[in-house]
């Protein structure tokens, strides 16, 4: 048989009872958010209008969830198949790189491409009403279908080259942010200050200018097809390594060999020798803080996504408030910007605090060594409370850079107003930047326990982490998705909309930071290991992912 | 003055009853609808060394987490010196070392840093936990691999380095899971001496391990343990002996095997001779009967002897014997 993983895999994936679950969460979730748009849409307008922005609203979220799906999907499949020394056996067999590329790829991505699926027929409502044409259907859907292959094939082959979940998934986000982003930021630049043609290339490897190329209005054919044959040019591109790669990436002995190597690369993650003697002190105030705080990656981590994105974000602040030399448009853009970097800085910092708060616990569990602690006298109440230290140590100062963001964009308007007369939305800017910053610290203190938390439950890092910002995030980010979405509606539900976001964010953050701790006080040491239980009759639970090694050895069951 | 007094009654000396380490009763656990362990009722005494066997799945690793404090019981109690492993677990955890069957190291800290890192969480105080670290690196032999990073160790090396840290707190009790798995001879040979040193040092130890021959050298008592439930517990020797068969000695005699055999069956504590290849297989009625009998019939008796045997039945055996094989 052609592709026999590919086979099995797709018959196990269609068994399982995740897939059909969040099909139905996220066909639930998009009806909730058209629902509310229709509330509170403004229903003077005609229904053809209304139609087009739902149309726009729903393909906005869509793509969001096609650009996110790679890092949370594919981005720690075979990097966890090579730590857990797995990859290696699949070679023994005739299996070729691509099969186990493909195998994998199917594997984990059938999630992402079901949710896709159950977000088709609200893209297809407005076709009904008679605002969309079948044409900007199509070309939207199979922008959406081309954006999720590329982001799950650069998780794929970030998966193949590193090793550690954290990376590989941190780094597949970035990179697909990148391409995502730079492009546009490049293009706009370059037409606001180089005039003459030819910048249209630059956007064609983003799939937001793919979808926003794909819509009637901007819609050139030529500009549109480039962009999808670039993007699917990438995305094959990004499956092609792996599959070459994969039968040598097994032969890397990974932890073993770094750790056995020393010199910069250890002086990097666990700082100098005297920096480790200073932070043994740590052991006599919390010994789970000094083993959660020992490496240091998660927090250069931080300062090197957060310290460019804040040099963007002050840029852009610095055109808006200085004296006008780029045009009132330019600067009106840069406003603009200014908000969404602070806004993106935000989810950055709040996504490493819950890769962070997540990683360790989990591993624990996965490695086997979450047991000679857990026997230990240290009481529950230790290791949630040194495992937020930790977190606080790592990322108080990237904390503190976008708090400044929230505080200068909270303020900045009613100086604008005070020096120029023109702001009128300053209260409105003032209490949502000020309710930002207090949300910043509700979000982080639930992603850090509830992260924690799933870390200890559910079965890997990856699913840990999803199920984290799904809970803490993704109600006030649909709030916000609403907010932002609903365009002309700003002026007139604004206010409500604000309070309604930091209602939301609060309530969530508190309820769900008060369950997880005490869950976590009460449940931490009745937790068998994963990778081990032998004794454990009832074997791993229904949502574990089988090793593909063990796919790869028998007959598919029937 | 007379002595009134009654004549002195010899006084008995008495013997010290071995007070229990470890207690468990109608031990239960269950995992969704499967029972593990089903009623576990143990008894292991202080200064014992004890072996934990049973088949893959049969509840011994369940019974060791539990002792460990790291599951809880779906029903019954367990006690730990005294102290209940539910209502007690913090009292429980400062008595004890548990190490897994599997255990995981962070394969990037140096071997000194583990151990002080548990030694932290033990509350050891600093100035007191160099030494301690020290100590318990000379016991297990890993004083030269101080400095090194444990992902740079043998699994042998991990391995002490994990019984290392069991140590590091001076428990009084060890709860062993396995500890020679995926060892190499010599690694295996070098654990089990550390075991006896501990045992002389007065700790008690349980210990699970498949390989059975070692376990029939080394420790004093055993458990078996099969399908949750217990099946034996006691000596070594017990389990021998309730296997409920007669001594089994085997005799070489040089010629007239016939004559032997007729000369054996002359005696009433002898209930079977038979002849098998060049030997005869001769049953005695029960386990008390001397072997020298045997000797002694067949010299008299004018037979030559040349070779006289007692069949050891292994604890391998027994161990097949006693049990079917099953799990939950």
């Amino acid at each position: 048989m052609l592709l026999p993983i590919v086979h099995r895999e797709l018959q196990v994936a269609a068994r399982r009872r995740g897939t059909h679950r969040l099909r139905f969460w996220l066909a639930l979730a998009m009806l909730g958010m058209w629902l509310c748009l229709l509330k509170f849409g403004q229903t003077s307008l005609p229904a053809s209008q209304q139609g087009q922005a739902l149309f726009r609203a729903s393909g906005v979220l869509a793509l969001a969830f096609s650009l996110l799906a790679g890092a949370f999907l594919t981005a720690d499949c075979l990097s966890e198949e090579k730590r857990d020394g797995t990859l290696g056996l699949l070679f023994l067999t005739k299996l070729k790189g691509y099969d186990v590329v493909l195998g994998k790829l199917v594997a984990t991505s059938l999630h992402g491409f079901y949710g896709l699926l159950a977000v088709f027929p609200f893209l297809g409502l407005p076709l009904l009403i008679g605002s969309v044409t079948a044409g900007e259907f199509c070309r939207i859907a199979l922008a959406l279908g081309a954006t999720l292959f590329f982001s799950l094939s650069i998780g794929m082959l970030v998966s193949a080259l590193w090793l550690g979940s954290r990376q590989t998934m941190t780094l597949t986000l970035v990179i697909v942010l990148l391409v995502a982003g730079i492009p546009p930021g490049l293009g706009w630049l370059a037409s606001s200050w180089a005039r003459g043609g030819g910048w249209a290339m630059l956007l064609a490897p983003s799939p937001p200018c793919l979808f926003w190329a794909g819509l009637e209005v901007n819609y050139s054919a030529p500009a549109f097809w480039t962009s999808f044959c670039t993007i699917l040019f990438l995305a094959c591109g990004a499956l092609v390594f792996p599959s070459l790669y994969a039968p040598r990436a097994w032969r890397e002995t990974g932890e073993a060999a770094r750790a056995q190597s020393g010199g910069g690369w250890r002086r990097l993650r666990f700082g100098s020798t005297a920096s480790r003697l200073r932070r043994r002190g740590r052991l006599d105030v919390n010994p789970f803080y000094w083993l959660a705080g020992r490496d240091l990656t998660p927090r250069w981590t931080a300062w090197c996504l957060l310290a460019p994105l804040f040099c963007v974000w002050a840029g852009c602040m610095l055109v808006l408030l200085g004296p006008n030399y780029v045009g009132t448009r330019n600067q009106q853009l840069c406003g603009l910007a200014s908000i969404l970097m602070a806004y993106f800085m935000h989810q950055v910092l709040k996504y490493l605090v819950t890769v962070e708060a997540s990683r360790w616990l989990s591993q624990e569990r996965r490695s086997g060594s979450i047991e000679p602690l857990l026997v230990t006298p240290m009481s529950e109440a230790e290791i949630v409370a040194g495992q937020r230290r930790a977190l606080r140590t790592f990322f108080a100062g990237p904390a503190i850079l976008v708090l400044v963001t929230n505080l200068v964009l909270g303020f900045g308007p009613a100086v604008m107003r005070q020096a120029r007369g023109s702001f009128s939305d300053a209260p409105l800017f003032f209490v949502a930047g000020i309710g930002g910053a207090a949300i910043l610290f509700f979000d982080l203190h639930a992603l850090s326990l509830v992260g924690t938390r799933l870390a200890v439950k559910t079965p890997g890092h990856r699913q840990a982490v999803l199920g984290t910002l799904a809970r803490v995030m993704l109600g006030p980010w649909l709030v916000v998705a609403c907010l932002v979405l609903m365009g002309g509606l700003l002026q007139s539900v604004a206010w409500e909309c604000v309070i309604c976001w930091l209602g939301v964010s609060a309530l969530t953050d508190l309820t769900l930071a008060d369950r997880a701790e005490e869950e976590l006080i009460r449940d931490l040491r009745d937790h068998p290991p994963q990778s081990t239980a032998p004794d454990n009759p009832a074997g791993p639970g229904p949502e574990t992912a089988e090793p593909l090694a063990v796919a790869a050895g028998g007959p598919s069951p029937q | 003055m007379t002595n009134n007094a009654p004549p002195a009654v010899p006084v008995p000396i008495p013997i010290p009853m071995p007070i229990p380490a470890v207690q468990t009763f109608g031990l239960t656990r269950f995992y969704g609808s499967i029972a593990a362990l089903s009623g576990l009722d143990l008894t292991v005494n202080r200064g014992d060394l004890f072996g934990f066997i049973g088949s893959n799945g049969a509840g011994k690793t369940t019974t060791l987490r539990i002792l460990a404090t790291f599951l809880a019981p779906s029903a019954g109690r367990a006690e730990v010196l005294g102290h209940d492993v539910v209502k007690d677990a913090d009292a429980v955890r400062h008595v004890i070392g548990y190490m897994p069957d599997f255990f995981g190291v962070y394969k990037d800290m140096e071997v000194t840093e583990y151990l002080d890192f548990f030694g932290a969480c033990y509350k050891i105080p600093t100035a007191q936990r160099e030494k301690t670290v020290n100590d318990v690196l000379e016991l297990v032999g890993l004083s030269e691999k101080k400095g090194s990073l444990i992902g740079a160790l043998s699994r042998g090396m991990q391995q002490r380095l994990g019984l290392a840290r069991v140590l590091i707190h001076d428990p009084q009790l060890l709860l062993l899971d396995e500890p020679a798995s995926g060892l190499d001879p010599r690694a295996r040979i070098e654990m089990m001496a550390v075991l006896q040193e501990l045992q002389r040092l007065g700790k008690t130890i349980i210990i699970s391990s498949h390989i059975l021959s070692e376990l029939q050298t080394l420790c004093n008592r055993v458990a078996i343990i099969e399908k949750g439930k217990l099946i034996y517990c006691g000596p070594v020797q017990g389990v021998r002996d309730q296997m409920g068969q007669g001594r089994v000695v085997w005799v070489r005699v040089s010629s007239d095997t016939a004559k032997a055999i007729e000369l054996l069956k002359t005696r009433p504590e002898i209930v079977e001779v038979v002849a098998e290849d060049s030997e005869l297989r001769v049953t005695l009625s029960n386990l008390d009967t001397d072997r020298s009998i045997v000797a002694d019939v067949l010299v008299h008796g004018g037979a030559r002897l040349i070779g006289l045997r007692e069949d050891e039945i292994g604890l391998e055996e027994v161990f097949m014997r006693v049990t079917r094989g099953e799990t939950q």
